[in-house]
């Protein structure tokens, strides 16, 4: 295997980490904002993947022997995910206002908001995921996985409150109860169209498997469109001063643009792809709406984020999903070439050097 | 009797019988390498491949469908900007006429509504319901289409003894079953 990629990214991960520490030395903040952005776009991949696999799991089907192989590599990823939030983590008043004395003072949830219950509830998220994306690893894609279940119903608790406690309560007076399941259809929508895109660009994909990839990312749209659409048309209908400010700060000035092309790139438009059956009978017509709906999903994470901190749009975003994206793809190039080495030293000899390899070999 | 397009019932032709949907695959398979042309298959639920393997096209339903959805929803729209902006306007709770994101989930229903009406007549009428009677309902052993067995009709070919050949194409025996069907 030719290195470049493996140097393309690392070179990606360093541009992106340099401009974000240069940066950090002159406005922490605006870098910290940019970072929490797209951490909230690459933490869902690892999450989305295992929710995808205990569901295939569960249920079967045969999508799976072509998704399940890009969604395991995608839960290797999540240790260097957690590692990611260590920064926002270590500099919470940055951010957050219920962790800044002043402003803390008038909120009723502080019992919930306050630094160390935030630590200790960010810990036993890392905990339960990490133990999870084991069992994940270690039993899905046999038939027989008895974690599945408990599995899903526990990622469906911590997904919820993890984006309550790291998105959500940036604006800390503001709270929606779909807010935690919006994340979560967004997250299981960004997995399965990133699993797509890689089965589609490297793996054998016949025409049945293509037809329940595309159903599937249909449902996907649908479900993301139908939770973050409620939320919005809930909210609109009510008017009420202390929630409808949520929207106003992310529909109006350009975040309103934004919004508008979030439902047409991340709902309408693959939508109306996907119910065209020569789009979703074929591999270049799914790899395309599969990048269009991770663009689109990078978007509405930054406009989930950004427009409720201090200071709106950085562009320490790009920088820092640059960073992120070129450390995961490094680590992901590096364990597959881990992987390949004792086969092509054996010839067939069983590949145990790499979780990664292990799955590809299902491909 | 005349011919009908499509179905051809009328004509004289043979039923081959299989229980296994993978086995009448193959048999319309060899069939179709052979040269038939004019056949038909009933099963008790849709087998993927066959319609590749009969010729039929794409129908315009989903066309239609899609037409309906849009009308629909267009309409489904209107009906509520007329009542609410046009026809009776009405300051509800100091919201804009025309609260569109109100009307969204209207607006949906009514083209769902619009594409289950309009698909299952048009569907209907593709499948050429309703039709009580059709002359192979006749044919022994027909009901079992709709139950375990999957058919494959063979129309007689003009001018040709095609029992031998027919012998050679689907062995008897090992599920399959074939009988003489009448015009």
């Amino acid at each position: 295997m030719s290195r470049r990629p493996l140097l393309a990214a690392i070179a990606a991960a360093l541009a992106g980490g340099a401009v974000c520490a240069v940066g950090a030395l002159a406005d922490p903040q605006a870098v910290l904002r940019g970072w929490l952005a797209s951490f909230a776009f690459w933490i869902g991949l690892p999450l989305g993947a295992m929710m995808l696999l205990f569901a295939h799991d569960l249920t079967g089907g045969r999508w799976g022997v072509a998704a399940v192989p890009p969604l395991r590599v995608m839960v290797v990823l999540l240790p260097l995910m957690l590692l990611l939030l260590v920064p926002v983590l270590l500099l919470l008043p940055e951010l957050y206002p219920w962790a800044r004395a002043a402003e803390a003072a008038p909120l009723k949830n502080r019992f919930y908001l306050n630094a160390p219950f935030f630590y200790g509830r960010a810990a036993l998220y890392a905990v339960v995921w990490l133990g999870l994306a084991l069992a994940a690893l270690r039993g899905s894609g046999r038939g027989r996985n008895p974690l599945a279940a408990p599995g899903l119903i526990l990622l469906g608790l911590t997904v919820t409150f993890a984006s309550f406690d790291w998105f959500m309560s940036i604006e800390p007076d503001w709270g929606s109860s779909i807010y935690g399941m919006m994340i979560v259809g967004g997250q299981l929508l960004g997995a399965l169209a990133l699993a797509t895109l890689a089965a589609m660009l490297v793996g054998r994909t016949d025409a049945g498997q293509r037809r329940d990839l595309g159903s599937l990312l249909t449902a996907a749209v649908l479900l993301w469109f139908y939770l973050s659409f409620m939320q919005f048309l809930i909210v609109w209908q009510e008017n009420l001063p202390h929630e409808i400010t949520w929207y106003v700060a992310r529909l109006s000035g350009g975040w309103g643009w934004v919004a508008a092309l979030g439902a047409l790139a991340q709902g309408a438009l693959p939508f109306a792809a996907l119910i065209w059956w020569p789009v979703k009978r074929s591999r270049a017509g799914l790899a395309a709406v599969s990048l269009l709906l991770l663009a689109a999903h990078l978007m509405e994470c930054w406009w989930l984020i950004l427009p409720g901190l201090d200071g709106g749009f950085t562009w320490f975003a790009p920088a820092a999903t640059l960073a992120m994206g070129g450390a995961c793809t490094a680590v992901l190039l590096w364990r597959l070439d881990a992987g390949r080495l004792p086969s092509g030293r054996n010839g067939h000899a069983p590949r145990t050097a790499g979780l990664p390899a292990s799955g590809v070999r299902h491909g | 009797m005349s011919v009908r397009r499509g179905t051809g019932h009328s004509l004289r032709g043979r039923l081959a019988a299989f229980d296994d949907p993978d086995a009448m695959l193959e048999a319309l398979r060899r069939l179709r390498q052979e040269g038939f042309s004019q056949l038909e298959v009933y099963g008790p639920h849709a087998v993927e491949g066959v319609d590749e393997l009969l010729g039929r096209q794409a129908r315009a339903l989903p066309l239609i469908v899609v037409a309906a959805g849009g009308l629909g929803a267009v309409g489904g729209f209107f009906l509520q900007y007329w009542g609410m902006a046009l026809s009776y306007p009405l300051n509800i709770g100091g919201r804009p006429l025309n609260s569109w994101p109100a009307f969204a989930p209207s607006t949906f229903e009514l083209a769902a509504l619009a594409i289950l009406l309009v698909g299952f007549l048009a569907f209907c009428r593709f499948c050429r319901l309703p039709r009580l009677y059709d002359p192979i309902f006749d044919a022994p052993g027909f009901e079992r289409a709709s139950q375990d067995r999957f058919l494959i009709w063979i129309a007689e070919r003009e001018g040709r003894d095609d029992r031998e050949l027919l012998r050679q194409l689907l062995p008897e025996g090992d599920g399959v079953r074939i009988d003489e069907v009448p015009a």
